[in-house]
């Protein structure tokens, strides 16, 4: 079994009598790309400063390495951090900046030399190690951020939003930086974010948040296939919704009635209402007249290149959103009457 | 624990030295005779001397604040309003004036004001006049011109200030309603920088009425600073002196309080998003003009310094528009002359004391109100901050009367008073330089720095101190310049001749006959000197330093 590095207990937080994380449970195992994710202003940040030490919990324990942290000073923890802005010394040079922990920790001068190098490969940034922060660009202030927490060899690095201040196109190419060096270096990793793209490509494992609490912890594709709420369905992806209600159980089989007909779903999840919303996602509808169909008129459509996404506007009035392929796309363009079907696997369903 | 210490020892430094003063003078005022009276007050107030002095106190101070205002105004607008060539240079000009306090400038412009000085001859050479006139007369419109130059700058400065930090779309959207240019002024414009109006007028009245060392040197006694100075003398049979300062004090916390409570709060600023360029530019004629208002004014208003100047070098100047005869004999003087070595040495370790007390202080209370949580910060900030609104004149009168017979004591010793006077009143300014350095240096600077296992003192030796010390630095530097040039606190603090600091040097010089003034004159340029070195040091330098700084993120 993987070996736990950190595990977060009970964690309480309140400001100033306002409640910003509650009860907060996690594990981290050894070489994990854990990603906390959740819409800004739900103690992401918060939280990763307690464990880094900068905030203390008002209840709750950190272990890292089967040791309690909670008390100790953030600089006895040997834990990375990677700030959102970034937070470089102005005035240091790239290469002082990275040499910083090593210095402090009082390593010879030729091992801070030998390991900056090292760590200055690794990151990718020959050339600028003499610079100012302010002389060199976005992207490259960030890899100077993540060399700089890198150097020390932490037990775990955390990084708080690292690619919020970039433009897309650097985003994307840091991503990818940062998944090979997560993978070059074997370094556990917590990674908070609100954009469920980072998490869904990056991440071994996503916590996802909401409001103050972790709502479902999982791999990408179990948040994706089976999200607990349609919170979290919603969140990680693109979803269409209705509401219905039960009207007869078999086994896994439920038939459902909403006012766009009859529709079967099977799910193993405990359904204890009897009213409940049922979802599925634009990927799983099919062109087939089988069971669980929908018909109706093209409203609109958004292209994203390979895929577009059509929206359907039901007799009823209601939309649902579906991806077709772009080849296919001219055959529903021309069509009066568009009909979809959705398997009864595919249908999510929640309580109301 | 040790927070605690520090805080408290903190607070205790200000309690004694800036509060208890405060007090003895209140309580002075109203105790007389071992009872609670008015009677000071209203003896204060029916004296016609007395009364007169506080008509004309308060006459000067309106009089300089609508001349400051004719001056500054205009030129705010001329600045905010229009691109010309030379600009930003012209910009730092129109501060120049403030290098020299118009005590300093008064002795160099007496030459030229008086019966037989450069402006008569000149305009007797013209044909413009028959007979010389006695421009100075009383000393009053002396004061009052030599303080305008030197205070109109603050106006300038702060009505830039307001003019920025409106949108141009609000007067666009007036004139787009149909307003003309005179009812867009008074109905928009008005109203957006009367804020920064009134918070300047009331620096500017406040300086005027307690600026001492002018009327001195222009002998007009009937103000109520003068009076101030003349009744410490013997204070314990007249106290009238703490009757006066207590009114002086009540109008600046009267002041400054409606400056807070009511101008501060009202949330005139309509953001900063300026889409247009407001500044327009000019062409032939208009700039032609514009060009010469400027360096009219930037002309007059350096008079006073370029007087000081000719004066210093003139070997002999009677009857003639600039000096006839030069020499440099004068500048031997200053390094040579008993008393000019004295207020030299003096000065300099009064102000290098002084600026380290502020340096600390400034660090120190910068941080605790930035970082720190603890119980009593409100009252700190405030302590921190009243050294502003204290005119030197009440401070000093402040400490002579309430450390007199104790082993602080002025007439014996005045040194450690001097030096706390001449570092309270620059304490703001530093808390205020640090402070929003600390708000600017984002937490997370120190954060990373801790979580690459530094500790609190490598910390602040390699992270923090690096980062602040550039506008620590350039304030201690403006502190320095201004604590050398001091001038109320000097004048009445220092009482015997070997603790004298340079202003009172000069004052003492001005007032000899033969060649004292001329010495006090060289004294006086290389005053000057010393602070327009350490200005253009610290605006230049650091001001650049800083930026580059902070550009990152
Ligand atoms: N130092 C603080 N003092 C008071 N409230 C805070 C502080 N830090 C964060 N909060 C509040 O806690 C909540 C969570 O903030 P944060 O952890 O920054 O969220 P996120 O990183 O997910 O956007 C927010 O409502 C925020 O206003
Ligand atoms: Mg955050």
């Amino acid at each position: 079994m993987d070996k736990e590095i950190l595990t977060v207990e009970n964690i309480d937080k309140s400001y100033e009598k306002k409640l910003v994380l509650q009860n907060i449970n996690f594990t981290v195992y050894e070489n994990d790309f854990f990603f906390i994710l959740g819409p800004s202003g739900c103690g992401k940040t918060t939280l990763l400063r307690i464990i880094a030490g900068f905030v203390e919990p008002d209840r709750g324990r950190i272990i890292l390495n089967k040791k309690d942290i909670t008390k100790t000073p953030p600089n006895k923890r040997n834990i990375g951090f990677v700030f959102q802005n970034y937070a470089l010394w102005p005035h240091m040079k790239v290469i002082e900046n990275i040499a910083y922990g090593l210095k402090i920790k009082k390593y010879s001068e030729e091992f801070i030399k030998k390991r900056v190098k090292e760590i200055i490969e690794i990151v990718k940034l020959e050339g600028v190690e003499n610079l100012y922060p302010s002389q060199i660009s976005g992207g490259q202030q960030q890899r100077v951020a993540l060399a700089r927490a890198l150097v020390i060899n932490p037990q775990i690095l955390l990084l708080d939003e690292p690619l919020s201040n970039l433009d897309a196109k650097l985003r994307d190419e840091l991503r990818r930086e940062i998944k090979r060096i997560h993978k070059e270096t074997g370094i556990t990793m917590v990674y908070v974010t609100h954009d469920q793209k980072e998490a869904m490509t990056l991440g071994t494992t996503i916590a996802v948040m909401k409001d103050k609490e972790i709502v479902q912890i999982g791999s990408p594709y179990e948040i994706y296939t089976n999200p607990i709420d349609i919170f979290v369905a919603s969140f990680i992806g693109e979803i269409n919704i209705l509401k219905g209600k039960i009207v007869k159980r078999e086994g896994d089989l439920l038939k459902i009635e909403t006012d766009e007909g009859i529709f079967f779903v099977k799910s193993k999840k405990q359904i204890n209402s009897e009213n409940v919303s049922i979802s599925f996602r634009p990927e799983s509808a099919v062109s087939e007249e089988k069971i669980n169909v929908i018909k109706g008129k093209l409203h609109d459509y958004e292209f994203y290149g390979d895929i577009v996404k059509i929206n359907i506007i039901t007799q009823k009035g209601n939309l649902f959103k579906i991806g077709v392929y772009t080849r296919d796309f001219n055959k529903y363009k021309k069509e009066e009457n568009i009909i979809f079907s959705i398997s009864e696997d595919k249908i999510m369903i929640f309580e109301q | 624990m040790k927070r605690k210490i520090l805080f408290t020892l903190i607070l205790l430094f200000f309690l004694f030295f800036l509060v208890y003063p405060i007090f003895f003078i209140l309580l002075q005022s109203f105790y007389h005779n071992e009872k609670f009276t008015f009677e000071i007050l209203k003896i204060t107030l029916t004296n016609y001397i007395i009364r007169k002095s506080i008509i004309n106190s308060f006459l000067l101070g309106i009089i300089v604040v609508l001349t400051t205002s004719l001056i500054g105004i205009p030129l705010a607008f001329i600045f905010d309003r229009f691109s010309f060539e030379g600009k930003s240079v012209l910009r730092i000009l129109f501060l120049l004036p403030m290098i020299a306090s118009p005590f300093v400038g008064s002795i160099g412009i007496k030459q030229i004001l008086s019966r037989f000085g450069s402006l008569n001859i000149l305009l007797i050479k013209l044909g413009l006049l028959k007979n010389p006139i006695s421009w100075i007369g009383s000393g009053f419109l002396g004061i009052v011109i030599l303080q305008t130059l030197h205070l109109y700058p603050i106006m300038f400065l702060n009505i830039s200030a307001s003019l920025n930090n409106y949108d141009i779309s609000t007067e666009e959207a007036s004139y787009n309603l149909g307003a003309n240019t005179f009812q867009t002024f008074f109905k928009i414009i008005f109203p957006l920088i009367f804020p920064g109006y009134f918070a300047a007028s009331s620096i500017i009245f406040i300086w005027a009425i307690t600026d001492l060392g002018t009327p001195l040197v222009f002998e007009f006694n009937n103000l109520v600073s003068v009076k101030i100075f003349y009744t410490l003398k013997d204070i314990n049979t007249n106290p009238v002196g703490y009757a006066l300062v207590l009114i002086i004090l009540l109008l600046t916390l009267t002041l400054f309080i409606f400056t807070k409570k009511y101008i501060g709060k009202t949330p005139y600023t309509t953001g900063r998003v300026q889409v247009q360029t407001k500044e327009k530019n000019l062409k032939g004629k208009k700039l032609f003009f514009l060009y010469l208002f400027l360096f009219f004014i930037l002309l007059v208003s350096l008079i006073p310094h370029f007087s000081l100047i000719f004066y210093s070098f003139s070997k002999k100047w009677f009857f003639s528009i600039f000096p006839s005869q030069y020499t440099g004999e004068y500048y031997k003087v200053v390094f040579t002359h008993r008393l000019t070595k004295t207020g030299i040495f003096n000065s300099l370790i009064y102000s290098s004391i002084s600026t380290v007390i502020d340096i600390f202080f400034g660090f120190f209370i910068g941080y605790i109100l930035c970082r720190w949580k603890i119980k009593g910060k409100g009252l700190l900030d405030i302590l921190s901050m009243i050294p502003l609104v204290i005119p030197g004149i009440v401070l000093a009168f402040g400490y002579v009367t309430t450390f007199s017979n104790t082993i602080l004591d002025p007439k014996n010793n005045p040194v450690f008073l001097i030096i706390l006077s001449y570092s309270l009143r620059r304490i703001p300014y530093l808390v205020r330089t640090t402070y929003s350095s600390f708000l600017q240096l984002d937490q997370g600077l120190e954060e990373a720095s801790y979580s690459l296992g530094s500790n609190n003192i490598m910390t602040f030796k390699k992270i923090i101190f690096p980062l602040i010390s550039p506008g620590l630095f350039a304030g201690a530097i403006l502190a320095f310049a201004f604590s050398l040039m001091e001038v109320s606190c000097s004048l009445i603090l220092a009482i015997r001749e070997r603790f004298y600091p340079i202003s009172k040097v000069i004052y003492i010089l001005a007032g000899r006959v033969t060649d004292g003034p001329n010495t006090a004159c060289s004294l006086g340029v290389l005053g000057m000197l010393i602070t327009f070195i350490c200005l253009f040091i610290s605006t230049k330098i650091f001001a650049k330093k800083i930026g580059e700084f902070f550009r990152i993120g």
